[in-house]
């Protein structure tokens, strides 16, 4: 039954390929960003409870402001999540002032066995004003 | 209407164009009635959503579309007729139940359906993923693209890393190779010719403790020009996001290793990976400036 | 319609007209025949409004409607006329001139199908079957050209679809089209 199973996974694949190679085109407009290059985002468990929120922002060019816009920490007491604490861009370690790229890791100081739910957001201001942001995400149970 | 929780399964699925995706809902209409709604549903947003954001004429004018079904079609004369009948008005409430919007009760995908639209799926990856060139494997591919993303696929970890390496105890770097070489990194994945007038406005290095990952950085610039050199050492697990447009992401081997060339608006950015580095050049130079520069990288 | 009745009704149509549209569009191929199919699934709604309304999920139900009417449109609709005309020449590109297959269909006849066809309706009839069936038109788009409203747009085209099975009668039971 495997081998029928894999051959006919095979068979239809040679067929599917003959079905979509005409259609392989992007048609939507994308997102793209002016002041944002490339970021990534992490939030994890350290040792005693702590969550270790990593974040990294590389501009499209030298930034008025780049880093982390807020950091929003909620904690799941029984059944329900309750906001637990917040970061913003003025906190230290947040952001750099005139740069191409920042990052940093901010802890928060959890409680070993809880479920958090964290959810970051990054952003880089341009001279003109100009900005943009990303947002993400996590669930972390501290250990 | 209330927003459906999502299988997680299905967002490979944002990876395929609209056409890709149209082309799916074109086989379901076609290969039966067995009830996969979770999933078309999916598709249905998916494609809505990036109408919503950058209309290509897919989306009915609904106030329009609601004046002409009450002037044309929901008139006395169409009172028990039917424009495009069906037998089986009757069978339908038989199927429709569930609380969800489109949800209705589940039923065992046959195995052929479920086969060709997943192998549809699959062709459809394949294709959009692997390079002209070809790999012997797919599994080896390690770039992974949307028309708006870059990132990397989990990729090998460094087995000759040494974990036991201390960090260097000095902050001053002369360079950025000098700052690799510090961390112990001897891969050559610095360039060894940046354009004349360029300007090193620092060497940048973080290390994450979350992650454990390192990251070096070099700015160069030149009035309004720019070059970002950024190496990423990771653990095995990178989640970098690279922003892109919606021209073509294009492939460039130097030194036997696949760099990956994408442009984001005004910029362009090279990235590629090598062991456990992630690596990346992004300027606001030509694509022609910015392949000599990988170039150079692997000139002995 | 009472009031109730509609407002329940236009409140399902903004919320499921446009995936509606964009299913039934992948499906068909055809953005304006897809528009009339959604709005014949909504004219269906009218008929079972009272069920709807007491239904869990209404929504299933306009998806479950589509689907049948794009299966059924598939099956009976184009097979049929596409039997009757040989539409290649028609309907799929690049499979030879429309000459080449008439001559191919029945070489034995005095005259093609087409020119069979042509004979028995009047020329209003043939140009609607041209307009809705070879060019794809909606009930909607044929409506507003000609005047119309769609539902005689519709009995006009059943009109000819009983002339077609007179001429054809080895065609009745080969599509199962009841009526």
């Amino acid at each position: 039954m495997k081998k029928k199973s894999f051959l006919a996974i095979v068979l239809v694949i040679i067929c599917s390929f003959s079905m979509v190679l005409p259609a392989f085109a992007t048609s939507y407009v994308p997102f793209a960003s002016d002041q944002i290059s490339s970021y990534s985002i992490s939030a994890t468990a350290a040792s005693g409870g702590k969550i270790a929120i990593d974040f990294s922002v590389t501009g499209a060019g030298k930034m008025s402001v780049i880093g982390a816009k807020s950091i929003a920490i909620y904690e799941k007491i029984g059944s329900r999540w309750e906001f637990a604490k917040s970061f913003s861009q003025g906190d230290s370690g947040m952001t750099k002032a005139n740069a191409y790229i920042y990052g940093n890791t901010i802890y928060y100081n959890g409680v070993s066995g809880r479920e958090y739910r964290v959810d970051v957001t990054v952003f880089a201001q341009d001279s003109t004003g100009a900005s943009d942001s990303r947002s993400k995400s996590f669930a972390v149970t501290a250990i | 209407m209330a927003e459906k929780k999502h299988n997680p399964d299905y967002y490979y699925l944002n990876q395929l164009s609209t056409e890709q995706l149209e082309e799916l809902l074109r086989v379901d209409s076609v290969s039966g009635k067995e009830k996969n709604d979770d999933l078309i549903l999916y598709i249905l947003e998916v494609i809505e959503k990036r109408e919503q954001t950058s209309p290509t004429g897919r989306l009915p004018d609904v106030g329009k579309a609601w004046a002409e079904f009450k002037e044309y079609y929901a008139i006395p004369e169409g009172d028990g007729l039917s424009l495009y009948p069906t037998k089986r008005e009757e069978e339908i409430f038989l199927n429709a139940r569930e609380k969800d919007d489109f949800e209705v009760q589940r039923k065992p995908w046959r195995f052929m359906r479920h086969t060709f639209i997943a192998a549809a799926v699959i062709a459809l990856i394949i294709l959009s993923t692997v390079p002209a060139f070809g790999y012997s494997s797919i599994f080896q591919l390690i770039g992974e693209w949307t028309a708006e993303q870059f990132g990397f696929a989990d990729a090998p970890r460094d087995t000759h890393h040494n974990s036991e390496t201390e960090p260097p105890g000095g902050k001053n770097y002369t360079s950025l190779q000098d700052a690799l070489i510090q961390y112990g990194i001897a891969e050559a994945v610095v360039t060894q010719s940046i354009p004349d007038g360029f300007q090193l406005e620092e060497i940048w290095v973080q290390e994450y403790a979350g992650t454990g990952n390192i990251e070096f950085s070099a700015p160069y610039a030149k009035g309004d020009d720019y070059i970002i050199i950024t190496v990423i050492r990771h653990n095995g697990q990178t989640n970098s996001i690279y922003e892109k447009d919606e021209k073509e992401l294009a492939h460039y081997m130097a030194g036997n290793i696949e760099h990956y060339i994408f442009h984001n608006n005004n910029n362009v950015t090279a990235a590629w990976s090598v062991n456990s580095l992630e690596c990346s050049i992004s300027t606001t130079l030509p694509v022609d400036e910015l392949e000599k520069m990988i170039d150079s990288i692997y000139e002995e | 319609m009472q009031a109730e009745q509609e407002a329940f009704l236009e409140e399902l149509y903004r919320n499921y007209l446009t995936k509606l549209t964009i299913y039934a569009s992948s499906a068909l191929e055809d953005r304006s025949r897809a528009q009339d199919l959604v709005q014949d699934v909504f004219h269906e709604a009218i008929i079972h409004i009272d069920t709807l309304m007491a239904h869990e999920n209404p929504g299933a139900w306009l998806m479950q409607t589509a689907k049948n009417k794009i299966h059924e449109y598939h099956r009976a609709y184009t097979r049929y006329i596409q039997t009757f005309i040989s539409l290649d020449s028609f309907t799929c590109a690049g499979i030879g001139s429309a000459e080449d297959s008439i001559m191919k269909i029945d070489e034995s006849m005095n005259a093609s199908p087409i020119k069979r066809i042509e004979q028995i309706l009047s020329p209003e009839e043939f140009s609607l079957l041209k307009r809705l069936i070879f060019e794809k038109a909606s009930h909607l788009e044929v409506a507003k050209e000609l005047g119309i409203t769609v539902w005689t747009s519709q009995k006009r085209l059943e009109r000819i679809r009983k002339k077609l099975l007179e001429i054809f009668p080895e065609h009745k039971n080969k599509n199962n089209f009841k009526k």
